[in-house]
């Protein structure tokens, strides 16, 4: 036992400096979009954005889970963030991102990314390990950045469109391609993962971790949109497109 | 772990080459002006509700081009106003964007930025990319800043959060609002005075 915790310990050290410049964002590294405004200057034609086929269901549903969120996982998620120790919360957070890990290294290798798959086998390594299976998020400390590649992205990645929209009671948001590939993920094991700004997840304590955080920004988007629906559809959307074409911060 | 190492080393060879995208460094430094003005008075929780209402209007007057934001977030309805009507949407959007994202800011940590590259694209615009970062947020935060130029200012014409486009979220909200009203823009501009007036209020 001695032994091995020895080998091990030499291992990280060795594995440490490679990573300690990892936060570097390099230039090439960057991707921009040329947001197709559609031809609108003078408004020639129509910006197609969105794929919802199933709105009437889809505005039903997500006046249910709004109504679940309301009165079960918001006061749930703020007596969470405010009577529980900081320490509990990153713990949940930093253990619930660690054992998604895999998901992330399976699909950046499946993508061919090696950068990404080298970073999070990484993060994964060093923070089971050092970071007590995932309760410090060592990784971070040391410059390695968090990546999040699921079998949706993977799959857009090769070409596969995301299809129709679609809300699913408790599941909240997603598309069917995402809806099918979590199928995937999930069978790698450990999570549920569709990781928008506006999460799916299933629930449990991730879910109440992850949703404490976004309440106060989903409380605001709320309060200042004309249309609550369609606010959160487009954001949505976009930003799993900017997640399939790698275009954000992680 | 040896052949892991190895592996390693070489794709560390095979991707060292760079190639530099084309960057616009008057953008640049643009971006970071307006950064440098703004970003503590727009986040300080300290401040007050109108204090950060006010620093932001003056923001919007003279960095954002807000007539053409406008315009594309209303996207190919606005072919159908007349003049007096595109002047009452302009100044509808303009009180909207203004309320609602004051509140928004609201729940913006106070944070640093960092601006990482930029890249013009067809027709002059430039993307600035920026990344936020705070105690407060797990992770850095991904803003890209659209600049188009006007009477030869840089002016913003587009915000770019995590791959989110204002515009585009905008008109996206816009036209499924004009759409429930059987094609009424009119309620639409109705909507967003209302909205203003609320959240101010």
């Amino acid at each position: 036992m001695t032994k091995y915790f020895f080998v091990i310990a030499f291992i990280i050290t060795l594995s440490l400096p490679r990573y300690v410049h990892a936060q570097d964002v390099k230039l090439d590294e960057i991707k921009f979009v040329d947001i197709d405004y559609g031809a609108n200057e003078e408004g020639e034609e129509a910006y197609v954005e969105v794929y919802d086929p199933l709105e009437g269901m889809n505005r039903l549903f997500f006046d249910f889970n709004d109504m679940v969120h309301v009165y079960l996982l918001r006061p749930v998620s703020i007596f969470y963030k405010d009577y529980t120790p900081g320490f509990f919360q990153s713990t949940v957070r930093n253990v619930t991102q660690n054992i998604m890990t895999p998901i992330t290294i399976l699909n950046a290798l499946l993508q061919g990314d090696i950068k990404k798959t080298d970073e999070s086998f990484g993060r994964f390594f060093v923070n089971s390990t050092i970071g007590l299976g995932g309760i410090f998020d060592v990784a971070s400390e040391i410059g390695l950045p968090k990546h999040d590649e699921d079998f949706g992205q993977t799959l857009g990645y090769y070409g596969v469109e995301a299809g129709p929209y679609i809300v699913l009671p408790i599941l909240g948001p997603s598309t069917l391609r995402d809806r099918l590939a979590g199928g995937v993920d999930s069978s790698v094991g450990l999570y549920n993962h569709i990781d928008a700004n506006y999460s799916g997840r299933l629930f449990g304590l991730g879910t109440v971790d992850f949703y404490s955080r976004q309440v106060g920004m989903l409380d605001k988007m709320k309060e200042t949109s004309i249309d609550y629906y369609a606010s959160i559809r487009s954001f949505y959307l976009q930003n799993r497109e900017g997640a399939v074409k790698n275009r954000l911060s992680r | 772990m040896l052949a892991y190492r190895l592996f390693f080393v070489f794709a560390l060879f095979a991707f060292s080459t760079t190639a530099l995208a084309e960057r616009d460094l008057s953008a640049e430094s643009y971006v970071d002006a307006i950064g440098k003005k703004y970003i503590t008075a727009l986040t300080n929780p300290a401040s007050s509700y109108a204090k950060r209402s006010d620093k932001f209007d003056e923001a919007l007057r003279n960095h954002f081009n807000m007539n053409r934001m406008g315009k594309l977030a209303l996207g190919r309805y606005w072919r159908q106003l007349d003049e007096s009507k595109r002047e009452e949407y302009i100044s509808a959007f303009n009180n909207f964007i203004k309320a609602s994202y004051t509140i928004r800011f609201s729940e913006y940590p106070t944070a640093s930025y960092q601006i990482v590259a930029s890249k013009v694209l067809k027709g002059d615009d430039v993307l600035v990319a920026t990344m936020i970062k705070s105690e407060k947020l797990n992770n850095p935060v991904r803003i890209d800043w659209r600049l188009s130029k006007k009477s030869g200012e840089f002016k913003v014409t587009d915000v770019i959060i995590e791959g989110v486009s204002m515009i585009v979220s905008q008109r996206s909200e816009f036209s499924s609002i004009i759409q429930k009203n059987g094609g009424n823009i009119s309620a639409l501009i109705d909507l967003l005075k209302e909205k203003a007036q609320t959240v101010n209020g």
